[in-house]
């Protein structure tokens, strides 16, 4: 970081090199007469074209294309891309698929939320560098980190075969069956990591979050359960919709000088992800969460909140898992028949992804080519709340050092926990001020 | 590689991210050993988990991903300059994986797709990382095997020599034989493909999609021919090839060549 006082009067703050969040991006904050008066974000990734890659392609080439869109959120685009699919095709999956799914989101998000929270989250609280130190210092909590992430692992590798990039999660259901054995293997390592998951929730609801609100209307699927919602769009306190109308509710723009798209809903900011899954949700979740949950929606417009949800969702995913895996009975055929309608057709599926709703929607001429793909990842429809957001913290810090700021709003950010490529590292900010 | 170790001091480690979806380093943060490599190496760059990063002098530099911008080509070169010993993690960084797949989309179409003038200047075709440094060691995937990654390191800090796998995905394929996808014109693309993960999707019931990327002897005009006999028309089969073997496919019409692509290692173009 460093301060050029171009002139007496501006000065440019350079914070290159944010870390320990996914995405590259820049942000220029533009401060007068000590008041913020314009902050924006930019992404700046790498243009993979994902959108553009996907057409031309055999729909059953889809998925794990899609997969590459995100290393961390490989099993939320696999499953979403499938349902599109799925739902364009009319093809219906049995229940047992569908459990197999859900449990195999939950490990996904696992997955994710064991790595933002003890890894690029965790450290900020307790002033270390990174969880490299914590493992040296707190070595029980990092310790405890591991086993959850190496058990978000397991169900992830257990029912899709690898723990990035699933591989038998397929158009229709899943390539084969899961073993049996481990299955049960599965299900008792669930059972010993219930207590680490409690551990978890009561660390993240005992830091200290920054006192800040911004008050924005939360959206989650809701319709089925907690963590394997997809018809319906819910605004808590608002309207629902179903999900096949999303476009006419949420709108992406560019944003000239960014790769990366902004959402809104009738322009204004909206914020999803797990923090808007637990406020709209909390009937779904099981008793033990609900206790939890309310303290977190009493809070709800600050997002920093979002930290100790997400803790609150590994709780609530082993418990659901074991429900799941205790009581499934994998009688039926793994995959269901995949009869490629022959003519054009169009599927639209939403899934809840760690970071929020995440929607894939996909058309096919009559041999089974896509010919248009829209992909709308949970961080597009967060940008603009965080951009908001930075600049009413920005306004609150006004006074403290630019190195406190910097933090600050680093930590801003990362409660969010965008994942702004899903493909690059640093945020540049550009600080301006006269 | 044996005499850069030295027997008291931790190797300096960076891991870097160019164009890609990260999954690699995320294979590397899921290692079960993360907490004993933590211990044995001296991470002094990794931007995914640290939040101060040094570009110090690296004995290993892993880089992920594809080269897409001059920009990233500039500090690939720096990087490689500042390294002892440099390995290209996954599909991206050795052959130009899924984000090469842009390289298929004609130009005009590529710009509904581009939002940013200044950075469809600075813009290149997706690039795997040879085609501007020397690369000590491939290790292909899409994402990286774990076993793999956990050898080479454990390897290094032995002072041995990690050496790639050769052959292809078949040698370790255990439908090898009468019970061959091929035979039942299922397009498994195994035999076209680095070895090395034991034939990981073949065992999870789904033909290889050539994610470890394609042999040097890999045939694409023979494997084409053979899926167009099948009744795959063309668009199908392309999409399927250029999935993860587009570079060497194209390289190979390039240069008129059946067989072969004839150029450098895995088909890459010469920078």
């Amino acid at each position: 970081m460093e301060i050029m006082a171009g002139t007496a009067k501006m000065a440019k703050l350079n914070l290159e090199h944010v870390a320990k969040i996914e995405g590259h991006a820049k942000l220029h904050i533009k401060v007068k007469g000590g008041k913020v008066e314009n902050v924006e974000l930019r992404v700046l990734e790498g243009a993979r074209f994902f959108e553009g890659i996907l057409k031309d392609k055999k729909y059953n080439d889809l998925s794990h294309i899609s997969s590459r869109i995100c290393g961390v959120c490989s099993v939320v685009h696999t499953i979403t891309s499938i349902k599109a699919i799925e739902d364009a095709f009319g093809i219906t999956v049995s229940e047992q698929t569908n459990q197999l799914r859900e449990a195999l989101n939950i490990g996904g998000i696992i997955q994710s939320h064991a790595l933002h929270l003890y890894f690029l989250t965790l450290p900020d609280y307790l002033g270390a560098e990174s969880a490299i130190e914590l493992a040296r210092t707190n070595k029980v909590t990092i310790d405890r980190a591991l086993r959850l992430k190496r058990l978000g692992n397991q169900i992830v590798h257990t029912l899709a075969g690898r723990d990035v990039h699933p591989i038998a999660c397929v158009v229709g259901g899943f390539s084969r069956f899961p073993l049996k054995e481990r299955i049960d293997a599965l299900l008792e390592e669930l059972k010993s990591r219930k207590e680490d998951a409690i551990k978890t929730v009561n660390l993240f609801m005992s830091l200290k979050y920054p006192d800040f609100t911004k008050s924005v209307p939360h959206f989650a699927l809701t319709g089925g359960t907690y963590f394997y919602s997809d018809k319906i769009v819910r605004c808590e306190g608002g309207a629902c919709f179903p999900t096949h109308d999303y476009k006419d509710h949420f709108k992406e723009y560019l944003v000239e000088g960014s790769t990366a798209e902004f959402a809104t809903k009738e322009g204004k900011s909206y914020f999803v992800g797990a923090l808007a899954r637990v406020c709209n949700n909390i009937e779904l979740l099981t008793n033990e969460s609900k206790q939890y949950a309310r303290k977190m929606a009493e809070r709800k417009d600050n997002p920093f909140m979002n930290i100790p949800a997400q803790a609150l969702e590994m709780l609530e995913g082993i418990n659901r898992c074991i429900i799941i895996l205790s009581n499934i009975n994998l009688g039926e055929s793994p995959c269901a028949e995949n009869c490629v309608k022959s003519c054009e057709c169009e599927g639209i599926a939403a899934c809840e992804a760690p970071r929020g709703i995440l929607f894939h929607h996909y058309k096919f001429d009559d041999k089974g080519y896509c010919t248009f793909a829209d992909i709308t990842t949970p961080t597009t429809q967060n940008l603009q709340h965080l951009e908001e957001a930075i600049k009413g913290r920005v306004q609150q810090l006004i006074d403290r050092s630019p190195d406190e700021v910097k933090l600050e709003i680093e930590k801003l950010i990362r409660a969010y926990d965008p994942c702004i490529s899903c493909s690059t590292h640093f945020l540049e900010l550009e600080w301006e001020a006269e | 590689m044996a005499d850069q170790k030295k027997a008291d001091k931790k190797p300096v480690v960076g891991f870097f991210s160019f164009t890609c979806c990260e999954g690699c380093e995320f294979t590397v943060l899921f290692l079960d050993e993360l907490p004993e490599l933590m211990e044995k190496l001296d991470i002094q760059h990794f931007h995914l988990i640290k939040q101060k990063n040094k570009e110090a002098e690296f004995d290993i530099a892993f880089v992920e991903g594809a080269i897409t911008t001059h920009k990233e080509a500039r500090k690939l070169k720096r990087i490689r300059s500042r390294s002892k010993v440099l390995v290209a993690l996954g599909a991206c960084a050795c052959h130009g994986g899924i984000p090469a797949m842009r390289n298929f989309i004609e130009h005009d179409e590529l710009g509904k797709y581009v939002y940013n003038q200044q950075m469809l200047e600075d813009s290149i075709d997706a690039q795997p990382i040879s085609n501007f440094i020397k690369v000590d060691y491939y290790m292909y995937g899409c994402p990286i095997m774990k076993e793999e990654f956990v050898g080479f390191v454990n390897n290094y800090l032995s002072g041995k020599e990690s050496k790639e796998f050769q052959g292809p995905v078949c040698n370790q394929c255990p439908r090898r034989g009468n019970n061959c996808y091929l035979a039942e014109k299922k397009v498994c693309l195994g035999a076209m493909t680095h070895g090395g993960c034991n034939a990981a999707c073949i065992r999870e019931g789904m033909p290889c999609i050539m994610c470890r990327g394609p042999l040097d002897t890999a045939n694409f005009a023979a494997e084409t021919k053979l899926f167009r006999s099948w009744g795959l028309d063309e668009k199908d089969i392309i999409g399927k090839l250029s999935e993860f073997g587009g570079q060497k496919m194209k390289n190979d019409r390039k240069n008129g060549n059946g067989n072969n692509g004839g150029n450098s290692k895995d088909g890459k173009a010469q920078p």
